[in-house]
């Protein structure tokens, strides 16, 4: 049920899950730079930027835009879209941004030391 | 929440999302069909996804509730001294509390086991006019009280015997029998649970005997043995059939054996049996005593002689059973929620002190977007980690407690021998815990969630001198009342210890050291002649007399602290007709019971073998009698007559020697007067209490030469032989359970009260670190920082103990009724308090200062 076509170097898990966090990392971020955006227009956006490197199974952004609504992290609103259409909004909140700033900060230290530890001979 | 992630929303959702990815397609060249299929491709599993939102909506909570206990568990884990105080502190609150209320529950709360036992109640009669009586009621009355037009269901009636069971495999056993009437086991309305109950033929007169036996006797004397019915029951007095087996759950009068059928004559005025009511369920208590005062009246009317000026006293059941048990749990109850709010109050001292030392942490938490709420459900869910640490610890704790009460005698006590835990003893716990939980964490969290609090910390934290006022005020008042609740327990502790002491050392009248004493009751039947009695008793007594140690054996018909005694009324010589109803105890003694119980002869003389059924009867009074009785005559010269229902001048005897006096009903009662018989001019005794004394300083050794003598002169006779010692220890098991109870309130105030103090002061410390640091870089000496930083803990010790102190005595005059030659003022006692309670506070004070004042001021300047 996987598309086999595309690269799935990223993933770990079979059942075509962003590693837990990963996502809700890439929605925040995707929020903090433009916002508010509907769940249609986050997905987009994370694959223009991954550009075809990254296989999303869009529908999962919806779990995760509900898990960091509960958490306090983005907020969202019904509105009217582009094409006239009821649509819900989502935008990042303070505290959210304060979590983006975190986890990119530790996401950045994780890399670096990935990044020395494997190109080290 | 749930309604804002609505299904229809996300179908909205979802239906918009996939509508813009064809369209996408569509724009990218593909057909509408193919261009769907590949939207559906790219958004994934439609199905799947939406299983997984409303997983994710539905356990959210879960989440946060693993996630805020990961949290409070490792921050708690932080702070082991704290977690320590805490959970101990706690521990003990619920454990005590547990364990007094599963006795208590037991005593006060545990319904009885009979049908609708709030209808059944015990009926006694009283003269109406001063006369003394032991309260029993008449077949007669008995009768009357079953008139229909009564709020009276059935009325019934027993009669306590000691009986003796002739066993073919062991020694004769003495057993408690009650002889029952035809309305008494349907009154309690419990069915047999093997044979038959008594039936009416049973009642009528030269009707069958029969015998029921008790459950419990059942088993241990038959091995529960299913074929008992038609056994015959042996006993030194003659035999019964044994009919059946009571319910279980049968147990009046307590203790009872055998239950045996009475054949009464309802005309019989012999006042002799307990009786027992059911009354018409909700019948107010005033409209039956009014109904029983016209019975009382109408039968004083018909029968003037024997039922003029009597009254019906009526008691519930669980009253009769409980006595006087009831106070002082009451009493221990109060105590112990008394204890539980000041544990719960020093937890949330604790908690305090550690929400305002954490405010940096706290304050960056709100700053980087931590909702109050959140913080407020984060701080509560630390207070309910920790009391569910302490209850865990609790019940542990209250276990052993209930274990160590039974221990120390509450066995003993009615309607506590089958303590245990039940379901109410864990509700009660838990809701404990809960009122715990609430208390301790909504205070700390609800600082915390106040608006400007937040701001405050952020400003003041790290830099803070003083910290929160309002917080150090509220601490202070908080451990000024523990101290003052540990002074005042310590103190009533102190005023009761005193009191048992007291009763313990008391002077009885009489030497209980190296005397033995046992009670036998030779059978009507085959001592019928009151010469074979006596011959049988002075037979013993020499045989006992010759036992290696033993220095002499006398007897008594009552024995003091044992069975009660017989009173009489007495009529002097001099008294006119305004002298009537005047009632004394009667004793009748063999020659040297005085000398044998190491009483004082203190005028005139004993009784000797002079004094004999030919020679003039004579009596000896005690010391009470003659302060009493005799205004200032001459005892010596004095006659006295005595009898039931009235003084009988036939028997009038003259006063030939006063004796000390002895304590009878207990050892906190005072002494009663007492007119003493020689059993020579009395006619005998039936039931005999025996005192041997004996050279020894423990009489535990002669008791089986003693019990040999007994059996010798007959095989059939059930006794126990005890120390005299043992005898008055055992009117002392509720003293003996009240003492230890407070003792352990005392340890667990003063317990707590250190907690408290320990934690304030060493919260204040913390808090003033910098400051210390300040003052001794200035140059401070560690003696002026000492004082600084103990001065707080001090006067708060200070006010806590004068306000404890005051609390103290006026409890100890309330409770006076229940001290024994100890004043509340006594200033031993309420001095020692004081210096315990203070002394455990200055050392809880001096520790955490001590460490405060070790400090290096440059590291804690570079530190702040």
């Amino acid at each position: 049920m996987w598309p086999d076509n595309r690269s799935t170097h990223l993933y770990m898990a079979p059942d075509a899950d962003i590693p837990y966090g990963t996502l809700d990392l890439m929605v925040l971020k995707t929020l903090d730079v433009m916002s508010p955006l509907n769940g249609y227009a986050i997905a987009r956006r994370i694959e223009q930027i991954a550009s075809g490197s990254l296989a999303l199974n869009q529908g999962t952004i919806y779990p995760a835009l509900l898990r960091l609504e509960q958490k306090g992290w983005i907020t969202s609103e019904w509105g009217t879209s582009d094409n006239n259409r009821r649509a819900r909004f989502y935008e990042i909140t303070r505290a959210g941004k304060k979590q983006l700033a975190a986890e990119t900060e530790s996401w950045q230290r994780t890399v670096a030391i990935m990044t020395r530890m494997l190109e080290h001979e | 929440m749930r309604r804002r992630f609505s299904d229809a929303d996300l179908d909205a959702e979802v239906r918009d999302h996939l509508e813009r990815l064809t369209q996408d397609h569509m724009r990218r060249g593909l057909s509408e069909r193919d261009a769907q299929a590949a939207a559906r491709r790219d958004f994934g599993g439609v199905d799947q996804m939406k299983e997984q939102y409303r997983d994710q909506r539905r356990f959210a909570w879960l989440d946060v509730v693993r996630q805020d206990v990961r949290y409070a568990m490792r921050s708690l884990g932080r702070s082991p001294a704290f977690t320590l105080a805490a959970v101990s502190t706690l521990a003990i609150g619920i454990g005590a509390t547990t364990a007094i209320f599963s006795v208590a529950n037991a005593a006060l709360l545990r319904p009885l086991p009979y049908p609708h036992a709030e209808d059944i109640r015990t009926v006694r009669t009283t003269f109406t006019d001063g006369r003394v009586t032991l309260g029993l009621v008449a077949p007669l009355e008995l009768s009357r009280l079953k008139d229909p037009s009564l709020p009276i269901v059935r009325a019934g009636v027993s009669a306590h015997v000691d009986l003796t069971l002739l066993r073919t495999d062991g020694p004769p056993l003495g057993i408690l029998a009650s002889g029952v009437d035809e309305g008494f086991f349907p009154l309690f309305g419990l069915p047999v649970s093997i044979g038959s109950a008594f039936t009416s033929e049973y009642f009528r007169q030269n009707g069958p005997n029969g015998a029921i036996l008790s459950h419990r006797f059942w088993r241990s004397e038959f091995g529960a043995d299913p074929q008992v019915l038609g056994k015959t029951l042996t006993l030194s007095t003659g035999s019964m059939p044994i009919i059946g087996v009571a319910s279980p759950d049968m147990d009046v009068p307590r203790g009872t054996d055998v239950w045996f059928n009475l054949q009464l004559n309802p005309q019989s005025t012999d006042h002799g049996y307990d009786g027992y009511l059911r009354l018409r369920p909700s019948t107010p208590d005033r409209a039956l005593s009014q109904r029983l005062s016209a019975v009382a009246a109408a039968l004083g009317h018909d029968f003037p002689g024997p039922e003029g000026n009597r009254a019906f006293i009526v008691e519930s059941l669980i009253d009769t059973m409980v006595g006087d048990l009831r106070p002082m749990l009451i009493i221990v109850l109060s105590a112990t929620a008394l204890l539980l709010v000041l544990a719960c109050v020093n937890v949330t001292n604790l908690l305090l002190a550690r929400a305002s030392r954490r405010s940096r942490e706290i304050a960056i938490r709100a700053a980087v977007g931590a909702s109050r709420g959140r913080i407020a459900v984060q701080l509560l869910t630390e207070s309910l980690v920790l009391a569910a640490a302490g209850m865990t610890a609790g019940l542990a704790l209250a276990y052993a407690g209930v274990r160590m009460l039974l221990s120390y005698g509450a066995r003993q006590l009615p309607r506590l021998e089958t303590v245990s835990f039940d379901a109410s003893v864990l509700f009660f716990a838990v809701g404990m815990l809960a009122v715990c939980a609430l208390g301790i964490g909504l205070a700390p969290a609800a600082r915390l969630a106040a608006a400007g609090v937040m701001e405050r910390w952020l400003r003041e934290s790290g830099r803070s001198v003083g910290g929160a006022r309002s917080t150090h005020r509220a601490l202070r008042i908080m451990i000024v009342a523990e101290v003052a609740v540990a002074v005042t327990i310590v103190a009533g502790t102190g005023l009761l210890v005193r009191s048992f002491l007291n009763l313990q050392h008391d002077d009885p009248g009489f030497d209980s050291r190296g005397r033995l004493a046992f009670d036998v009751l030779l059978p009507a039947g085959r001592y019928r002649d009151a010469g074979v009695r006596d011959a049988w008793m002075r037979t013993l007594f020499t045989n006992i007399r010759g036992i290696h140690g033993v220095t002499d054996a006398a007897a008594s018909s009552d024995f003091p602290m044992g069975n009660p005694g017989n009173r009489l009324l007495i009529q002097m010589d001099n008294w006119d007709e305004s002298h009537v109803h005047v009632v004394a105890r009667s004793s009748v003694v063999t020659r040297s019971f005085f000398s044998a119980m190491g009483m004082r002869v203190i005028r005139g003389r004993g009784f000797t073998d002079d004094d004999r059924a030919t020679t003039a009867p004579v009596l000896v009074v005690n010391e009470s009698f003659v302060r009493k009785y005799l205004d200032g005559r001459d005892p010596l010269s004095a006659r006295m007559a005595f009898g039931f229902p009235k003084p009988n001048p036939a028997n009038a005897r003259r006063i030939v020697g006063v004796v000390n006096d002895v304590k009878y009903a207990s050892l906190w009662s005072s002494p009663d007067p007492v007119f003493y018989l020689a059993d020579t001019q009395a006619g005998g005794m039936f039931r005999t209490n025996v005192v041997v004394s004996t050279a020894l300083d423990d009489p535990n050794a002669v008791i089986p030469a003693v019990r040999a003598e007994v059996q010798k002169m007959d095989p059939q006779l059930a006794f126990t032989v005890r120390p005299v010692t043992e005898v008055i220890a055992a009117t002392l098991t509720r003293q003996k359970l009240g003492t230890t109870l407070m003792l352990l309130f005392g340890a667990i105030a003063l317990v707590l009260a250190a907690i408290g103090i320990y934690g304030m002061i060493a919260y204040a410390s913390a808090e003033r670190h910098g400051e210390v640091a300040t003052r001794m870089a200035l140059g401070a000496t560690r003696g002026n920082i000492f004082w600084l930083l103990s001065r707080q803990g001090l006067l708060v010790a200070v006010t806590g103990a004068a306000v404890g102190l005051g609390v103290a005595y006026a409890a100890g005059r309330v409770a006076s009724s229940w001290l024994y030659d100890v004043r509340p003022s006594d200033p031993l006692i309420l001095a020692s308090a004081l210096a315990l309670v203070l002394g455990v506070t200055l050392i809880a004070t001096l520790i955490p200062v001590g460490r405060a004042a070790r400090i290096d001021p440059s590291r804690a300047l570079r530190f702040e």
